[in-house]
């Protein structure tokens, strides 16, 4: 089998397996392939890396940034980055690592780009729903508005290390390593954002603090 | 409390993952990627003139800084001979036989009548907000071209830019009565929002309820399907407005349940301690207290009568082992400690009862409505109530608990929540016509709020 062949058999192989991450040996293997025909350029390699992390890249910004209406923009973004940046992946077994950091950066970016322009900004960013949650109750609904409410007011490194870690329920190493920070660091941005997420449930939104002391009741009402 | 939090975050992720099922945000960013060059620049929001985007944030500065109104500092106050203070929500009594002057740094002063109780809500630059809990407050707020002071007695909210004015609030009686001396002033209450001047004379108002709801006595949940007499009426009903003053709404008569005066026991509470202590309320003359049973355990004790050495339960609460004090002590400790604790003490022990899904946390509420009437807790517990209530497929006692604390605490921290679930809580009782009254209460206090849409949906 040639090279190119091979790329094309990668690539065919990563198309068949959209939106599925793979695990394992064969998870190793098919980034192995998609990354060497990322690099060589194969017209359909971008596809059909979208298609096996498109659906993960998604995921991680919701996790960190909510509803958000830039969300298919700053999707966007993280593939256009990877795509420009994949010459810097030395292993392409971390594909995943190294694209999970991307995106973090990414929605970090997105999170500052906000803060800094808060100043400007004299009335309150428009803030539509790009994609309405196909949840049942209201309460859902509410819970998920609430709990990005107080994570808005959070530092965006402190919001990330929330989200990562208790929303996306990465390990601690996982999600230092997709911050970009030590594990130390990170324990400590963690910790902080325990705090003051707490902190600020508590000061502005009683309800929602209320609700973290019986969690599951939000499940057993909506099943 | 990190598992909470992860608890919570699972939550969240669930949900969320519901959003990431629809693939049309990914199918058009696939098409973006398919149609542009694989290595196109990323739509970055740069100055392309960097001296030209220093100009302009350089210019905007100087514009903001300009405009900036200078430094403001919140005010503060000095209760009667005390220090100068910004602290909030502290309650401040006047004594029975002397005012009490509230004096604020931007000028005002609300002067508390002898008996009369009021606390700060809200510090500003610009001014206060002070809530009357009972008694009579007589305000002069400084006139100031920014000057927002507000004063809530009840339901009602009187908004004031400068003037000098008296007000009334009777929540036994529920009767409000404001008095304006000098301008003018906006009085908000459950009828609406007008205006008062001093040719208006006294304007008083009696609270119509919108359910007939009587607050006395507390509902106290039967430890056993044979209800105990002695937990009955454990104190006096607090006068009320009389049947006269209440609203009566009519349910359809296709209900199959109408909703009581009061919320029935509930149901997630049947399985507690074998006896409940009788307990007489501070508010309950002497003569009044009804007569214990043999049988049951002795009243509280005072602090004269109070063992040397502290119960089992107090240290644990000290320590704020809360989930000890369900998990670890005997029935009677615990009763011990239900009927001994002060409010907060029984607020965080409910809260533990709910974190561990122990069936007495409604108890637990109840004996704070039942034992600190009239106060934040109590009107919480109200409200815990009801979610507990909805929780556990009971709509209309939901709905029941959830007015009884949107009556007590019309501003109160939870009140939108409260009016928000009650218009969950009737549509899942199927009662259309109190639904539409609730949404419309819920749009006309909270028009932006997280079940406007669910409001609408319900006049529409």
């Amino acid at each position: 089998m040639d090279g190119s062949m091979a790329v094309s058999e990668a690539v065919s192989t990563l198309s068949r397996n959209s939106d599925e991450l793979r695990d394992g040996e064969e998870s190793v293997r098919g980034d192995a392939a998609l990354v060497a025909s990322l690099k060589s350029g194969h017209p359909e390699a971008p596809a059909a890396f979208f298609d096996a992390y498109g659906r993960y890249v998604e995921r991680l910004l919701l996790r960190v940034l909510g509803r958000d209406h830039e969300m298919e923009d700053l999707l966007h973004d993280v593939f256009v980055q990877a795509l420009a940046n994949i010459g810097q992946l030395r292993d392409p077994s971390r594909l995943k690592a190294w694209l999970a950091r991307m995106t973090v950066f990414v929605a970090r970016g997105a999170l500052r780009r906000r803060r800094r322009g808060k100043w400007l900004v004299f009335m309150p960013a428009q803030e539509l729903p790009d994609q309405k949650i196909p949840a049942t109750s209201h309460e859902i609904r509410d819970l998920l508005d609430r709990v990005f409410a107080v994570l808005h007011c959070l530092h965006p490194n402190d919001r990330i290390a929330f989200s990562l870690r208790y929303i996306e329920g990465l390990t601690l190493p996982e999600a230092a390593n997709a911050s970009g920070v030590s594990l130390a660091t990170f324990k400590r941005r963690l910790k902080r954002s325990d705090k003051e997420f707490l902190a600020r449930a508590q000061r502005n939104d009683h309800a929602l603090y209320e609700t973290l002391l019986e969690t599951p009741r939000w499940r057993t009402s909506d099943e | 409390m990190n598992e909470r939090l992860e608890r919570l975050g699972a939550e969240v992720a669930r949900i969320q993952n519901e959003a990431l099922a629809d693939g049309r945000r990914r199918n058009a960013v696939r098409g973006r990627l398919r149609r542009a060059p694989v290595l196109s620049e990323r739509p970055a929001l740069r100055f392309r003139r960097p001296a030209l985007g220093f100009a302009l944030a350089s210019g905007a500065l100087a514009v903001i800084l300009l405009m900036w109104p200078g430094e403001s500092e919140v005010i503060g106050y000095r209760a009667g001979e005390q220090s100068v203070s910004s602290r909030v929500d502290e309650w401040i009594a006047a004594p029975n036989n002397q005012t009490l002057p509230i004096v604020f740094s931007d000028g005002s002063t609300v002067k508390l009548s002898p008996g009369s109780r009021a606390r700060v809500r809200r510090l500003s630059a610009v001014g206060a907000s002070v809530e009357l809990e009972h008694g009579e407050a007589t305000v002069h707020v400084h006139h100031g071209s920014e000057t927002r002071w507000a004063l809530e007695a009840g339901p009602f909210v009187v908004h004031v830019i400068g003037t000098r004015f008296r007000v009334q609030w009777e929540p036994s009686e529920e009767v409000f009565a404001l008095e304006v001396f000098e301008g003018a002033v906006r009085l908000s209450g459950p009828r609406g929002t007008r205006h008062v001047s001093r040719s208006d004379g006294e304007v008083r108002a009696k609270l119509r309820p919108p359910v007939q709801v009587k607050p006395e006595p507390e509902p106290i949940i039967e430890p056993s399907p044979a209800p105990s007499p002695a937990v009955r009426a454990p104190r006096p009903a607090v006068a009320t407005s009389s049947d006269d003053g209440v609203e009566q709404i009519q349910r359809p008569s296709s209900e199959p349940r109408p909703l009581s005066s009061r919320p029935p026991p509930a149901p997630l509470e049947l399985n507690l301690p074998p006896k409940i202590p009788e307990v007489v309320s501070d508010e309950t003359p002497a003569s009044e207290a009804p007569a214990l049973a043999e049988s049951d355990p002795p009243p509280i004790q005072t602090e004269e009568s109070a063992p040397v050495s502290e119960p089992a339960w107090k240290e644990l609460a000290e320590n704020s082992e809360y989930e000890e004090v369900l998990s670890s002590l005997s029935p009677e400790q615990f009763e011990e400690a239900v009927w001994q604790g002060d409010a907060s003490d029984l607020v965080n022990l409910a809260a533990a009862a709910r974190r561990t899904r122990d069936a007495r946390a409604g108890y637990i509420y109840n004996v704070v409505r039942s034992r600190f009437s009239g106060t934040d807790s109590a009107a919480n517990a109200a409200f815990m109530l009801g979610r507990m209530q909805f929780h556990a497929g009971a709509p209309g006692v939901a709905a029941t608990w959830l007015e009884t604390y949107l009556r007590e605490r019309p501003n109160g921290r939870f009140a939108r929540e409260a009016a928000g679930r009650l218009i969950e809580a009737y549509l899942r009782a199927d009662d259309t016509s109190r639904a539409t009254a609730a949404a419309q209460r819920y749009l006309a206090r909270h028009p932006r709020g997280p079940h406007a849409a669910l409001a609408r949906s319900v006049l529409q």
